[in-house]
């Protein structure tokens, strides 16, 4: 295919061609230490996660926030380019002990101060969950997939992007609305950033939103860890062993049944 | 028309206060990542020396993101930038020609309230036709897709 033949090898930019004097590798070793390592325990919910970098400096953001009484909030994003703004946010959402409440406003006022601190061509997509305590998750999005939705039953709800926004730093009077779900025992929430449905095969087709829709249905009786390693496994099958084009992150979250 | 320094894209006047960009590669992250920063990234310097080294009032840039295969952030980021700079001479960005996979990426980032967005080129022509610089809406029978209020 004429197309494909054109699409280049584009190994040394993504490596860090463009790493200015070391400084991406320097943002790096800090990236690296503040990224969590697993998913923290949370009573009533089963938790996986998976971050995979694919450039020196990553421009995913994925963190954990611990509310205390049973809650934690969980920020799932993408950064335009490849560190700063993802680093920015961080320092942001890390800093601010006052955000982390209802995730419509937290993503407002995160917004509102991304948008004042970055240049206008920088931007953060993002989901910020919060698990409430009982059977009560909120979210908001900002420019990015809504939390994928799958039943006891392996059916994934459709997807409703209405309540999505623009991306955080776009927009500065933007605001977020949250979108409040009632899970039942065995519901499971799957978060990703885009670069999981971008790895491409070959031929330059993407995994795409439809096959990760397919492959959570088929996997959704596998044990949530088990689950989302197949998925990881799928998405690499389908780029023909080839590493990730683009970094990305998943939270796996399932109600567990009540004791 | 000017074909752009590193062969990535073409700029041609379509009138008046109209000109067209579009990008004849499908994939310009080469473009994109060879620096952190968008501004000195090869495309955005590409389409700055072809299309934006003079901006007139009120202008109208068409984008044709048709042969795009490939859409990283960081592209959505020199459209940002683009437009920044055509609206400070009160003009508008209409993107046109995504394919599915832009269009799904451009309706996730809600773009169109950013953006005009058009089907075709021809469509966008059409929208360029009608937009007076004087950032009012457009009657929405007039457009095939939708046009901001230019309010933001």
């Amino acid at each position: 295919m004429i197309q494909n033949a054109l699409l280049p090898k584009s190994s040394r930019a993504r490596r860090g061609q463009f790493d200015a004097g070391g400084e991406l590798a320097k943002l790096a070793v800090a990236q690296r230490r503040l990224v969590p390592k697993a998913a923290p325990q949370v009573p009533g919910y089963r938790l996986a996660f998976a971050y995979r970098p694919a450039y020196i400096a990553t421009g995913d953001y994925c963190d954990f926030f611990p509310r205390g009484n049973g809650r934690l909030a969980v920020f799932i994003g993408d950064g335009s380019g490849h560190g700063p703004a993802a680093s920015m946010l961080m320092a942001t959402m890390r800093t601010h002990p006052g955000l982390h409440a209802d995730p419509g406003r937290t993503l407002t006022d995160v917004g509102r101060m991304f948008h004042e601190v970055v240049p206008s061509e920088l931007f953060m997509t993002g989901v910020y969950l919060l698990l409430e305590g009982g059977d009560t998750v909120s979210w908001a999005s900002a420019g990015q997939d809504p939390p994928l939705r799958i039943n006891p039953l392996g059916q994934v709800a459709t997807v409703d992007s209405t309540p999505v926004r623009t991306p955080l730093g776009v927009l500065s009077g933007e605001t977020y609305p949250t979108v409040r779900w009632h899970l039942a025992p065995g519901e499971r929430l799957f978060l990703f950033t885009d670069g999981l449905v971008e790895a491409r095969n070959s031929s330059g087709e993407a995994f795409g939103r439809v096959r990760l829709r397919r492959s959570l249905a088929e996997l959704s009786y596998r044990p949530l860890e088990k689950m989302v390693d197949e998925i990881l496994k799928k998405a690499k099958e389908h780029a023909e062993g080839a590493d990730f084009e683009d970094d990305f992150s998943i939270v796996a979250i399932e109600r567990m049944d009540e004791v | 028309m000017i074909l752009g320094k590193n062969g990535k894209l073409l700029v041609e006047n379509r009138g008046p206060g109209v000109r067209v960009l579009r990008f004849i590669h499908p994939d310009l992250r080469d473009q994109i990542y060879d620096r952190g920063d968008i501004e000195q990234c090869r495309l955005f310097k590409d389409i700055k020396a072809s299309a934006l080294s003079y901006i007139s009032e009120g202008e109208a840039l068409i984008m044709n993101l048709g042969l795009i295969e490939h859409f990283p952030s960081m592209l959505y980021g020199i459209l940002l930038k683009v437009r920044e700079m055509i609206r400070d001479h009160g003009g508008c960005v209409i993107l046109c020609s995504a394919n599915p996979r832009t269009r799904e990426i451009l309706d996730l980032f809600k773009a169109s309230r950013l953006f005009a967005i058009a089907g075709t080129e021809g469509q966008a022509l059409d929208l360029a036709a009608q937009f007076n610089g004087h950032l009012t809406s457009l009657d929405d029978s007039l457009t095939p897709d939708t046009f901001p209020a230019n309010s933001h």
